[in-house]
């Protein structure tokens, strides 16, 4: 195991996830002398996740039933390997309340809250009921989960069109569709049911009233699980393609012309947060419309995808501070950090950039922006593969600035130096169907409704130009038509089949790939 | 050696000598409507995902990849290095091209809708023979543990189906056909 320096002899953490989150956590546990543990599946075997930690045990198939959400499997993980800690990241186990009660039965520690708090929060409808006993509003809607179409009907009748279906245990809009009248409201609770029980195991649907030109802001919250909290900061996070943000920042534009909204939000969640006896980092999640109104949707009781934009802002490492909590070294401030400045991520996906339709496959090349207030967190640093099986994010860039136009003029020159080539053959036939978002990204960094921060929800639907197709041969310049020609021609050039310069490089590429998929048992 | 001769949107290209080799140089001429042709210098290197170019106007870097259309032709993805500037679908027109190309708009042998990435049909909506309007679901597949809605593309007749629901389907799988 690698030594820690100086540091005190800290205990192993076993960080009970994948890709770029796993990476993130491995690098604060590393800095603060906690030895790390890393598991995978078999389609992560070669993974950068995998060479992040200090050592690393297979736990699987590459389904996650198999081996990311295997309860019993990540616990054997953390006892072989002699780990005291759990970190679970987010999304797979992060909010099951069942896994922390395993861990606390295996003697384990887990990095975050209690299975209580959890079970008061992380459920979508006792969360309600928690929230309402403490007076904090909410959107309109059936109390509980609905029995069928037929009882969500009724609500819809009573709260009016247009609404939300919701699945209690979801997530990421996944099992969520938009009802605008009641001869559609039948197949939409279908569908989203089965969508939300293949998911998440577990079909049962909810009935939200629909804000229209709505915002999404989130408070981050921090709990000592004494009864302390404090927040850091708001995100908001409106900018959103298929229920899934897309683009996140701190602070709110919308926050920044009603600062007395945003002040009754933070107290709203602190207010929850302490009644809870919240341990760790949980982020309340609020919609808010353009009059000064906000309604809580939901807390997710876990380190958000989204948290480097309040590292940013507030200067805090959030997993620093949620290590040393589970080590019982950490003493909350009184106050809320300050916050300076504004910082911006986006998401950039494997998927199609108009349709948003998830597009993995092999990358062949791929490079990420540096340069001062600039951040990548990425599992993608070579020639490697966007797995099927998981999440097709490929990295997150976020970037900080004085102020927000500085952030996202900054954004933008970040987007500029990404690359992410597929696998090509010499002659540039592309291998696979790895597309990307990027021209999608580049494109919000230039629209001038984000760069004057009026972003709601529907911003991408209201956008055509966002999703329109790229220039094609009609406009294209005089540089790039001479590029084409020339590589054309030199493909077919006798020496193009002589020199091997090019041709080594992806060939080498694809006996990587072989043995990977070779070790596959 | 003759000159060799492309055309791409609005440029026709005339190349004086034949470009050879993942790096050297060599002159074009390059006319388009409304300007006057120029004649100049290129030199080029070649690398694993596009080429660099050394071009009077200075030294340009462009990533490159293509795909095969239905009657087996390329078209390119072509994106300036270090920009936002990116164009895509384009092809290159060669003297002999201009039959392919006058058919393009000609009569049409039917749309294939194609998987758009792998995953399984979880409902078919249409049947053979059935008449679809414009953005009329056309099947259910699951991918990525959500559901999505094929949509037509246009107006039509569905004229074959090849899948049926519970069907796992890769990439590029035909689903079914519209005329």
């Amino acid at each position: 195991m690698m030594s820690s320096g100086t540091r005190k002899n800290r205990e192993p953490v076993l960080i009970a996830n994948r890709g770029e989150i796993a990476i993130r956590v491995a690098r604060t546990a590393k800095a603060l002398g906690f030895p790390t543990v890393a598991v995978y599946s078999d389609a992560d075997r070669f993974s950068e996740h995998v060479r992040a930690c200090d050592q690393a045990v297979h736990i699987g198939g590459s389904a996650p039933r198999e081996s990311y959400l295997n309860v019993e499997k990540v616990i054997a993980a953390a006892k072989a390997t002699g780990a005291r800690y759990i970190h679970p990241g987010y999304g797979f186990l992060s909010e099951r309340p069942h896994f922390v009660a395993a861990c606390e039965a295996a003697g384990l520690i887990f990095v975050g809250p209690t299975a209580e708090s959890m079970r008061l929060m992380g459920d979508k409808i006792t969360a309600r009921r928690t929230v309402d006993s403490l007076r904090v509003s909410r959107v309109p809607g059936s109390p509980g989960a609905v029995a069928d179409a037929q009882e969500a009907a009724r609500y819809a009748q009573e709260i009016g069109y247009p609404v939300l279906l919701k699945a209690a245990a979801g997530g990421g809009g996944k099992g969520m569709r938009r009802v605008d009248s009641e001869s559609d409201i039948a197949s939409a609770f279908e569908g989203s049911s089965r969508e939300a029980l293949n998911a998440f195991g577990d079909g049962s649907m909810y009935v939200e009233k629909l804000i229209l030109r709505p915002h999404h802001v989130e408070v981050q919250v921090f709990g000592d699980g004494k009864g302390g909290a404090i927040h850091l900061g708001e995100r908001e996070c409106s900018i959103q393609r298929r229920h899934q943000k897309v683009w996140e920042e701190s602070p709110s534009p919308l926050m920044e012309h009603y600062p007395e909204m945003r002040e009754k939000m933070f107290e709203s969640a602190i207010r929850v947060a302490k009644h809870v006896h919240y341990a760790g980092a949980g982020t309340f999640e609020f919609v808010a419309d353009s009059h000064g109104n906000f309604y809580f949707l939901e807390m997710n009781t876990r380190l958000q995808v989204e948290h480097p934009v309040s590292e940013w802002v507030t200067g805090v490492d959030l997993v620093a501070w949620q290590l040393l909590l589970a080590a019982g070294e950490f003493k909350l401030p009184e106050q809320s950090p300050p916050r300076k400045g504004s910082a911006v991520e986006v998401r950039l996906y494997a998927e199609d950039p108009r349709t948003f339709l998830p597009a993995p496959g092999p990358i062949g090349a791929i490079q990420f922006p540096s340069g001062a207030f600039v951040r990548s967190d990425t599992a993608f640093t070579e020639a490697g593969e966007v797995s099927q099986h998981y999440d097709p994010m490929i990295a997150k860039l976020s970037v900080w600035g004085r102020d927000r136009a500085e952030a996202v003029e900054r954004m933008r020159v970040a987007l500029d130096e990404v690359r992410v080539e597929p696998t090509k053959r010499r002659d540039g036939t592309k291998l696979g169907s790895l597309r990307t978002n990027l021209s999608f990204l580049r494109r919000l960094t230039r629209d001038s409704k984000v760069i004057e921060g009026d972003t709601p929800t529907d911003l991408i639907g209201a956008t055509p130009a966002l999703t329109a197709a790229l220039p094609s041969s009609e406009q294209i310049s005089k540089e790039a038509a001479i590029a084409l020609s020339l590589f054309e021609l030199i493909q077919e050039s006798p020496e193009a089949h002589a020199s091997q310069g090019a041709e080594q490089a992806s060939g080498s590429l694809w006996s990587w790939i072989a043995r990977r998929e070779g070790v596959r048992p | 050696m003759s000159a060799v001769k492309s055309k791409i949107g609005p440029f026709e290209l005339e190349w004086l000598s034949v470009p050879r080799g993942p790096r050297g140089s060599a002159r074009v001429r390059v006319i388009s409507a409304g300007r006057p042709p120029e004649e100049f210098e290129v030199s080029w290197r070649e690398d694993a995902d596009g080429l660099w170019l050394e071009l009077p106007s200075g030294l340009h870097g462009f990533d490159l990849q293509s795909e095969k259309d239905d009657d087996g032709r390329s078209v390119f993805l072509i994106a300036k290095r270090g920009s936002d500037q990116a164009f895509e679908g384009v092809r290159v027109q060669r003297p002999g091209d201009e039959k392919l190309a006058g058919a393009d708009g000609g009569k049409r042998k039917g749309m294939k809708v194609k998987a758009q990435m792998p995953g399984k049909i979880v409902r078919v909506l249409v049947q053979e023979g059935q008449e679809v309007a414009k953005d009329q679901p056309l099947l259910v597949m699951e991918a990525m543990k959500m559901e999505n809605e094929i949509r037509s593309q246009g107006e039509g007749r569905v004229k074959q189906l090849h899948v049926q629901p519970g069907q796992t389907v890769e990439t590029g799988a035909p689903l079914l056909v519209l005329e």
